[in-house]
């Protein structure tokens, strides 16, 4: 039996995978529409292939960070084809904990002044 | 890839034809890379989005669609790799857990994996060194070595004379350089004491054009070679090694020779020493004899070795028809140097190939033995593994049963065997590089090209890539015989993987094969042992025992006096019976004497047109019966055959000949000058080139007629030859200071040293069939031990309805015993046909040896069947209660 790991044991995340939570943050999505979003909120700096995004999707399978949905949007507008993910408590747990510490290094590098201060 | 977008049709992209366009039918080839698992739950969705993705890069203009393109292919290649790496790890994990389970297991597959690719990989470092590896000079596959042929009277390499070379190099148009080589024997003054050196005579460019750059100060220039020019000398690397313990300030150092002073201007570095290993090289002005008089006008003067180089894009056959077109030339201007009775050709020979000839088939067998080495323990370790699959059975259905495809089960399975197989490599490669020194003392009784054996990357690449092979093989052997049924009718507690391919006929196809591949191993190791056997009973028409051996050389012309007084004073030693001189001793590695064609007076059999020469050598009185050669009729020679009253002696080879009444006594023939010559004597026939040769045509003349300066000589004594050796030495040096006793050593040691590369070669080969015995050995054993523990059931229910257990072990004999003879049958039928591949390297005896043969497959029957009785024992304990009540 694996041991149980530990929400700190998942970081740091790679930016591609900490987008993939973060899209999925305020909902389910499928495939498609996580890389539009992603791509949208970052003026296109992060782009993912297909095969990028799925890879990442299946290692947040795995690792049970996110978990196929069983609902489906209205008939007329499902598209059998596509699946619909969502995050888990630990995947929600995890993106919270990478923020968390990206929060925490944004303080330390406004300490020294690397950033300028937080705009009110 | 602009095209690409101007011939898109935008309405068709999520159409169920898009997949006829480029782009989707690239994206589904790249899909492709994905594990199986991987495709099976996400391609459907990928290529959804795909299309998304596609129509939006579309609708964003042709850059961003080429971008698109480009990051969709790339993003796919990479996340496939990354799946691959990461079940690779899993399966690495998974497997490594395993061996660590069943560690007996393991030393065992990696033992018998690494003594076979271990094997394997030095035949290959010998063979890629000597056979493959380009010479060690500049263009050296280039060079060639030009041979003069007087075919007619069976002359195969004629050396060169000075204006022969003259000739060749002025009139081709073929060849880039012409460089001469011969070897002379001179002593070398102005060392502790005075020593003989093997000394090659070459031309100035020859080591530019070998491009060979000395380790110490130069090679030789053109200046060199001017007939005013101060005598130089460059060291062999092994002379400076040994004369001078590698000091390197003996560059410049004066030493007489032939009564001149010479100085050291270089010393060579480390490599193959060509066409012979000698001590020292001098220009050819510095060698009295090649810039005599004689040797520079005289046509007929045939000394020198001649090696060249063709010119760029020259292809052998282009210089080869230019050479030849010289040589007829040469015949009608010379008729009487070339005579139409005799022939005359030239011939050019790889220098590469001739240097390589001598091993070449003791390499290609013990290649192949290895090989079938490394086949053999692939299909005994593969027999592990099925043994192994066997009982994870229930395991893997839990896998099958989880969802783990059949691709992915055989695909840890085949990760399994490489990583035993590369455990086993790295043993192999440790074996192989021990084995080194062993290799090149071995190889450099074959070829100079021996000091080029080294552990080089593409040994290392080989011995990688062997272990990979072998292990994909002994994992995917057992994966595919496992046969997968749907497993969802089955209940998990009870469920398991039916053995399918890897029943019991299957794993006896694998005993046979061991059996069948033993058998080659056997019958090969036996020919070359019953060789080595055949050859240490030859009668070589001498008795090597008490036999000492010296290679005398003395300068200034008063031979006959120095050799007389030696034998004198030698055969007054305590101790000594009986001394003789000859100009070759039998078997030994410098063979001075040649055909020479001759003419016969009074020969009762007609000449048969075949060209027969017989050798002609120089013997002292005393000689034969020293050597323990009998003379079978007339006499041996005396003192009265002088040059005044010449006479010879044929063997009985010649003999027979000639006169097969056996009336030779009083027969006259005549050698080169001739003068005819009466024979008073027929010798035994004495076996002086090899073992396995057999006797040829040899005439001998007296030393008295005709003296020389070099000659060997054999003394037969009583007294512990160490001690002789010291006194001969001790003589030779009174009578004449500047004389030089060479090659010291007993004529047993040099039938020993004769006889070592068959022992060798026999032992390698013995090794390799015993190896082989043991692993068939302990793979019928196994194997049994798996059909008693499968057929436990079947067993019980015998035994309780009255079978005895010698019932049932015979009849699980009777089964081994019908795969041991096929796999014997075939493994006979296999080494029959292969024989004669075996025919290079035995002699004395047939390739198709009865005996061999009778006991190589009796041998593997007996060891067959007693391997596979000693797990059959435990039949007699088992309680039948017992085991079926465990079923």
């Amino acid at each position: 039996m694996a041991k149980k790991r530990t929400i700190e044991s998942y970081l740091p995340l790679t930016p591609a995978l900490f987008h993939v939570l973060l899209a999925l943050a305020d909902g389910e999505k499928h495939g498609y529409v996580i890389s539009k979003e992603i791509a949208r909120r970052t003026n296109d700096e992060v782009r993912l292939s297909t095969g990028t995004l799925y890879g990442i999707i299946k290692r947040l399978l795995d690792d049970e960070m996110i978990e196929e949905s069983d609902e489906r949007p209205d008939f007329s507008l499902d598209d059998q084809r596509r699946h619909y993910y969502r995050l888990t408590k630990l995947g929600k747990a995890v993106a919270e904990a990478e923020a968390e510490r990206m929060e925490r290094v944004l303080a330390l590098a406004r300490l020294k002044h690397v950033l300028g201060p937080q705009q009110a | 890839m602009y095209w690409v977008h101007s011939k898109l049709d935008l309405n068709m992209a999520s159409t169920p034809q898009a997949g006829r366009y480029f782009p989707e039918r690239l994206f589904n080839a790249l899909l492709r890379l994905f594990p199986a698992e991987f495709r099976e739950h996400f391609a459907g969705e990928m290529r959804t989005v795909f299309r998304d993705q596609e129509v939006d890069a579309r609708a964003a203009g042709g850059t961003a669609y080429l971008r698109f393109c480009w990051e969709t292919s790339r993003g796919l290649v990479v996340a496939a790799f990354r799946e691959h790496r990461e079940i690779l790890f899993q399966d690495v994990d998974y497997a490594l857990r395993l061996m660590r389970k069943d560690l007996s297991f393991t030393a065992v597959v990696i033992a018998i994996l690494g003594m076979a690719i271990g094997a394997s990989t030095a035949a290959f470092m010998a063979a890629h060194a000597v056979l493959i590896e380009p010479l060690p000079f500049t263009g050296g596959n280039h060079l060639i070595h030009l041979q003069q042929r007087r075919p007619a009277i069976g002359v195969d390499n004629m050396l060169f004379s000075v204006k022969e070379i003259e000739d060749y190099r002025s009139q081709n148009h073929t060849l880039d350089s012409v460089v001469e080589f011969h070897e002379m024997t001179f002593s070398l003054l102005g060392g502790n004491e005075p020593e003989r050196v093997d000394t090659g005579v070459v031309s100035a460019n020859f080591f530019r054009v070998l491009g060979v750059s000395p380790l110490y100060g130069r090679t030789f220039m053109d200046e060199d070679d001017q007939p005013s020019a101060r005598p130089v000398l460059v060291l062999s690397y092994r002379f400076w090694q040994k004369a001078f313990a590698g000091d390197p300030n003996v560059v410049g150092r004066k030493y007489s020779m032939n009564d001149k002073e010479h100085v050291v201007v270089g010393i060579l570095p480390p490599i193959p020493q060509f066409p012979s290993e000698v001590d020292v090289y001098m220009p050819t002005v510095a060698c009295p004899t090649r810039s005599g008089e004689h040797a520079m006008h005289e046509r007929s003067w045939h000394m020198l070795n001649v090696f060249a180089t063709l010119k760029p894009g020259i292809p052998i056959a282009e210089a080869q028809a230019d050479l030849g077109r010289i040589a007829e030339g040469l015949q009608k201007t010379y008729p009487e140097e070339y005579p139409q009775a005799k022939g005359y050709e030239i011939n050019l020979q790889p220098v590469h190939e001739e240097l390589s000839r001598g091993i070449r088939p003791v390499l290609i067998v013990l290649a192949a033995a290895t090989g079938l080495l490394l086949l053999l323990a692939c299909a005994n370790v593969t027999g592990i593994m099925v043994s192994r699959v066997l009982a994870r059975t229930r395991e893997l259905t839990v896998r099958s049963i989880l969802g783990a495809s059949r691709n992915r089960i055989v695909r840890s399975l085949i990760t399994e065997g490489i990583l035993l197989a590369m455990f086993g490599g790295v043993v192999g490669w440790v074996l192989a590089y021990s084995s080194l020194g062993l290799l090149v003392s071995f190889t450099s009784r074959f070829t100079s090209l021996a000091s080029q054996l080294e552990f080089t990357p593409q040994v290392g690449a080989f011995c990688f890539l062997l272990s990979v092979g072998c292990g994909a093989t002994i994992g995917l052997l057992p994966a595919l015989g496992v046969r997968y049924t749907p497993l969802f009718s089955m209940e998990v507690g009870n469920a398991c993987l039916p053995p399918g391919r890897l029943n019991s006929k299957g794993r006896g196809f694998l005993i046979a094969t061991q059996l069948a591949l033993s058998v080659i191993l056997l019958v090969g190791a036996g020919l070359a042992l019953r060789t080595v056997m055949q050859l240490e009973r030859v009668d070589a028409g001498f008795r090597p025992s008490g036999l000492l051996t010296a290679r005398i050389y003395i300068l200034g012309g008063k031979y006959r006096e120095f050799f007389s007084q030696l034998l004198e004073r030698t055969r007054k030693l305590p101790g000594v019976e009986s001394a003789g001189l000859a100009s070759t001793i039998p078997l030994h590695a410098i063979n001075a004497d040649g055909p020479q064609p001759i003419e016969v007076r009074d020969a009762e059999v007609a000449p048969d047109g075949k060209p027969n020469n017989p050798v002609v050598r120089i013997v002292t009185p005393g000689y034969f019966r020293t050597l323990g050669a009998s003379i079978v009729q007339g006499r041996d020679f005396n003192d009265q055959d002088t040059d005044a009253t010449p006479a010879v002696i044929v063997n009985e080879h010649m003999a027979a000949h000639y006169w097969p009444r056996g009336d030779a006594i009083g027969k006259q023939i005549s050698v080169s000058s001739g003068e005819w010559l009466p024979i008073v004597g027929v010798v035994s026939d004495i076996r002086h080139v090899a073992l396995d040769k057999e006797p040829v045509d040899e005439a001998y003349g007296s030393f008295w007629e005709s003296h020389q300066g070099t000659m060997s000589i054999v003394v037969r004594s009583s007294q512990p030859l160490p001690e002789l050796s010291q006194q001969l030495a001790w003589i030779a040096h009174d009578i004449d200071p500047t004389a030089v006793v060479a090659d010291v050593q007993p004529m047993t040691q040099i039938r020993t040293d004769w006889l070592e590369p068959r022992r060798t070669t026999a032992i390698f080969l013995s090794v390799f069939a015993l190896v082989a015995l043991c692993i068939t050995a302990s793979g019928i054993s196994g194997m049994m031990a798996v059909a008693v523990g499968e057929r436990k059931h079947e067993i019980g229910v015998r035994l309780a309805l009255g079978a005895t257990p010698s019932v049932v072990i015979r009849s699980m004999m009777k089964q081994l015993l019908m795969v041991t003879t096929i796999g014997l049958a075939a493994g006979f039928g296999a080494a029959w046909a292969m024989s004669t591949f075996m025919s290079s390297v035995i002699s004395g005896i047939t390739p198709r040896d009865g005996i061999t043969f009778a006991v190589s497959s009796t041998l593997l029957l007996v060891v067959a069947m007693a391997s596979g009785f000693v797990p059959l024992k435990q039949i007699a304990r088992l309680d039948p209660v017992v085991l079926l009540r465990t079923e």
